[in-house]
């Protein structure tokens, strides 16, 4: 099979047939089963690799992630979001899909009706994959990256020897992308562990050049300033790495400005860190200017560029707030909305700004927005709307964003709760009823759980 | 505010079903695995069926209504849990059975050596579940000379007949027709069954435009099986309870006669009788069950009779008492809604619509997709476009709803949606013009 760039974003629906003769059987155009809701047209591509009509920037990096598989000789550039292992699973459930294969594991899970040519063309590259050159295996990887399919990275690369490391830069990519998914799929120190060793030796890695090395350290620097790994030593010691890689660095290329703005962002987690706000601000306002720099030319630009701008603009938001200027932070999260309108968790963010400077009508219909763009935060954000429309006294309009939040979610606990009291007090006794079951439900299977754990 | 946010992850979605993942799920269980014990009164006389199935030894006791069409493929959708999709009883899986689904898988099994009231008690609960095909499959298409001949097949062939009606609609209406009418006119044999095949003629008739001819000969075919109930003392066997609604049945059924003959105040004296006796059978407690499904038929009946009439108020006062009657009836919210907005009074109809809209199949789509069009007359487009989205996803095919949001949506100049909606309504029509309803124009609470 041949595998079909994409064509850059025309508006064509995400059932339209394709032009050419399909060489994989087609998902059928609609009927029971087929995704062909709003927030399915949203997310879709993750079902089945369906072209993007619109979507968040995480969603666009689908078609370029494709794209780089399509196109082996073009040069890579790298796409800056991953989403959770759970993310795909979650598009599943929440749009009631369950023909889409919740717990999919490698590409040819997906039943061979729903599939769309570019998922078939996946299927074959992950069954050809053993006899690919590393530079074209590792674009198969950054796809399955892209989807979440953590499980299918971890069966397919190759385990890779620290000399490999050392001595080829495509291997060293793929070590690291083996280990990154491991981490994924299987959280716990053994997986975080060796993620951090094989970061380190990528660090060091003669292979991978400058930018290598450095891209390698800040992710080292970003790992050791927060979590269980914190450390700021650490953190310290592999900015200094950094610093050092970055200083042989040329900035020459339109993805070079975006490299060191990704630098500037991560090394400011250390003066962040020590509580050196002058540093933040500067090397912060320095990864701005960067980003910001940065052309969109075309769809690749625009994609990449977004993807960098949305994480930096997260940070500044938090910075704003660390800082205590809240209307800077509420005018970043405005921002940041206006960069990527169809990504929830931006809406999330905003409405928790909005929250914090009491405009709690205002967070309210921002939770709504958010939750209206679907997975994965569909059930925390009518959580959040359900409790403002609470303090709101919109009894009616609560008792709706939790049931809808049980819907995206029926192991909400707190969206549970809440609606065990409030649809009591707003006259709907069968809400209550409900949402107490649920509860009872939670309570005997946890129990069960335990039991069975022998704890 | 304390926004933090517990749950219990995916374990919640396994956990799904029971008590499911929405209302609906929990509210109409009994359709899903014949599980639960609350609901609507038409959920919790299935369980009841599903209870005479388990405990064989009482004598059979039918509810009137007949499961809407719709309302298990749209619980089906709503669940998204395909294990319970299934036509044929024994096709559930193991684990997800209760008792009663057990005692059903049993009386499938044992179809063949059953005693016919075991068999009635079998197939009645099939149809109240809409597993239409499991009846089909059970019970052969009977002779009319069987029918005549043989009670059993006689007492068999209506259920079957309304399985048929269900599957196969228009097409099989002649088949319908002849064999009720076969089962009505019977010579012999139980004046009870005579007497529900002709008044399901009547109705029948005066439904899909049979003509005042057809309605007024089985009306006057049923009240000669009635006559026969009362000489028989059929009714009284069961008990006052059971005789107050069969009369109330029969009253309300045969109504349509002088209500299609231009005789509107003889109807309503009629159904001033069926209401009446239907209320008193609630206070029988051993046909409680029974007589709150007929009073729900007759106040749903008085309501449209009111409505007839052109008295609003009327109407949506009978409506209003069925939705204190039945207020877990998602059908009984939209019915008051629609009487609401017809009134004009679209706030309230609002309130309906999503209350309707929460309590779910079979009306979730319809009920989200008549909310968003009072919140476009209220002004509030915004939640008239969420409404439409939730239309929509109950129901991809539902056009209006996608009208609905390609308005709203321009209105907002939500670019997204609007470029979803247009594409969605491209898909579905084939690119061929929509006639597009005026936007609805503003209104006051």
């Amino acid at each position: 099979m041949t595998i079909t760039p994409t064509t850059p974003t025309t508006p064509t629906t995400p059932s339209a047939p394709s032009a050419s003769p399909p060489s994989a059987p087609v998902r059928p155009a609609a009927g029971p089963g087929a995704p062909t809701s709003f927030t399915a047209s949203l997310l879709g591509p993750y079902l089945d690799l369906r072209p993007v009509v619109h979507g968040s920037l995480q969603t666009q990096g689908l078609d370029c992630a494709y794209d780089q598989l399509a196109h082996p000789d073009e040069p890579l550039v790298l796409l800056q979001t991953h989403p959770a292992a759970s993310f795909r699973p979650l598009v599943v459930r929440e749009l009631r899909l369950p023909g889409y294969a919740e717990h999919l594991a490698v590409p040819a899970d997906l039943d061979p009706a729903l599939r769309t040519e570019r998922w078939a063309a996946m299927v074959e590259a992950y069954d050809a994959y053993p006899g690919r050159p590393p530079a074209h295996q590792l674009r198969l990887l950054n796809l399955l990256d892209s989807l979440g399919l953590y499980e299918a990275i971890r069966r397919r690369a190759q385990p890779v020897t620290d000399e490999e490391i050392d001595s080829d830069a495509s291997l060293a990519a793929i070590a690291a992308r083996r280990v990154k998914a491991a981490a994924k799929v299987v959280p716990g120190d053994a997986t975080v562990d060796e993620d951090l060793r094989v970061l380190a030796r990528l660090a060091a890695s003669p292979a991978v050049g400058p930018e290598g090395r450095m891209a390698a350290a800040i992710t080292l620097v970003v790992q050791h300033s927060k979590g269980r790994r914190r450390d700021p030593a650490l953190a310290r010691s592999w900015r200094e790495v950094a610093e050092r890689e970055f200083a042989q660095m040329r900035i020459e290329s339109w993805n070079d400005l975006l490299v060191a703005s990704t630098y500037w962002r991560s090394v400011s987690f250390v003066p962040f860190q020590e509580g050196d706000r002058a540093t933040v601000v500067a090397e912060l306002d320095r990864a701005e200017e960067l980003a910001r720099a940065a052309p969109a030319d075309d769809e690749v630009q625009r994609v990449i560029r977004g993807q960098n701008l949305h994480p930096l603009l997260e940070t500044r938001v938090k910075e704003a707030a660390w800082l205590g200027d809240e209307d800077l932070a509420l005018e970043r999260a405005r921002e940041l909305v206006a960069i990527d309108p169809l990504d929830p968790k931006v809406h999330l963010q905003l409405g928790e700004r909005l929250l914090r400077r009491g405009d709690v009508a205002a967070a309210a219909a921002t939770y709504a927005d958010a939750a209206h763009l679907g997975a994965p935060y569909t059930p925390l954000a009518w959580h959040a709307a359900g409790r403002c429309l609470e303090e709101l006294d919109r009894l009616d309009d609560a008792c709706e964003a939790y049931v809808l939040a049980l819907r995206a979610d029926p192991g909400g606990v707190s969206a549970a709760q809440r609606l065990v009291e409030i649809g009591r007090r707003a006259g709907y006794p069968e809400l209550s009823g409900w949402a107490l079951a649920l509860l009872h439900e939670h309570r005997r299977h946890l129990r069960t759980v335990k039991e069975a754990s022998g704890r | 505010m304390k926004l933090r946010y517990l749950t219990v992850g995916e374990a919640g979605a396994a956990a799904a079903v029971p008590p499911g993942p929405t209302p609906a799920a929990w509210l109409l269980r009994p359709y899903l695995d014949l599980g639960g014990e609350g609901g609507p009164v038409h959920a919790r006389a299935t369980a009841s069926l599903g209870d005479a199935v388990l405990d064989d030894g009482g004598p059979e006791r039918p509810f009137q209504g007949n499961t809407h069409s719709e309302l298990r493929p749209r619980l089906l959708a709503e669940v998204a849990r395909p294990g319970y999709d299934v036509d044929w009883p024994p096709d559930l899986p193991v684990g997800l059975r209760t008792p009663r689904w057990e005692a059903l898988v049993e009386g499938v099994a044992g179809w063949a050596a059953a005693p016919p009231v075991r068999r009635l008690k079998v197939v009645g609960l099939l149809n109240r579940l809409g597993l239409w095909h499991a009846t089909l499959r059970l019970v052969p298409a009977p002779s009319l000379a069987d029918v005549e001949h043989d009670d059993h097949v006689a007492s068999l062939a209506i259920p079957r007949v309304v399985a048929a009606f269900k599957v196969g609609g228009a097409g099989v209406r002649d088949d319908v027709e002849r064999t009720f009418a076969a089962v009505a006119t019977r010579a012999a044999g139980p004046p009870a069954l005579r007497l529900s095949a002709a008044v399901n003629l009547v109705v029948h008739h005066a439904k899909l435009g049979g003509g005042p001819a057809a309605v007024a000969r089985w009306a006057d075919v049923a009240a000669r099986a009635r006559a026969a109930v009362v000489a028989a003392g059929t009714g009284l066997e069961a008990g006052a309870g059971f005789d107050a609604i069969a009369a109330s049945a029969y009253l309300r059924g045969v109504s349509y006669l002088p209500f299609l003959d231009g005789r509107p105040q003889e109807a309503a004296a009629m159904l001033d009788d069926a209401e009446a006796l239907a209320r008193e059978a609630l206070a029988d407690p051993a046909a409680r069950l029974h007589a709150e499904e007929n009073l729900h038929a007759v106040l749903e009946t008085r309501s449209k009779e009111a409505l007839a009439a052109g008295d609003l108020d009327l109407a949506l006062q009978r409506a209003t008492a069925l939705t204190d009657h039945d207020p877990l009836d998602a059908k009984v919210w939209a019915q008051r809604g629609d009487i609401e907005a017809s009134a004009g009074s679209t706030a309230s109809a609002l309130a309906s619509y999503r209350r309707a809209a929460r309590l779910g199949a079979p009306v979730t789509g319809a009920a989200w997709r008549k909310a968003g069009t009072c919140w476009e007359r209220l002004g509030d487009q915004r939640a008239a476009r969420d409404a439409f989205l939730r239309a929509v996803d109950a129901d991809a095919g539902d056009l209006a709803a996608l009208l609905g949001a390609h308005r709203s949506a321009k209105a907002l100049s939500d670019v997204p949606v609007l470029r979803w909606a247009t594409s969605r309504l491209q898909d579905l029509t084939g690119g061929r013009a929509v006639r597009r309803p005026p936007a609805p124009a503003a209104a006051t609470a």
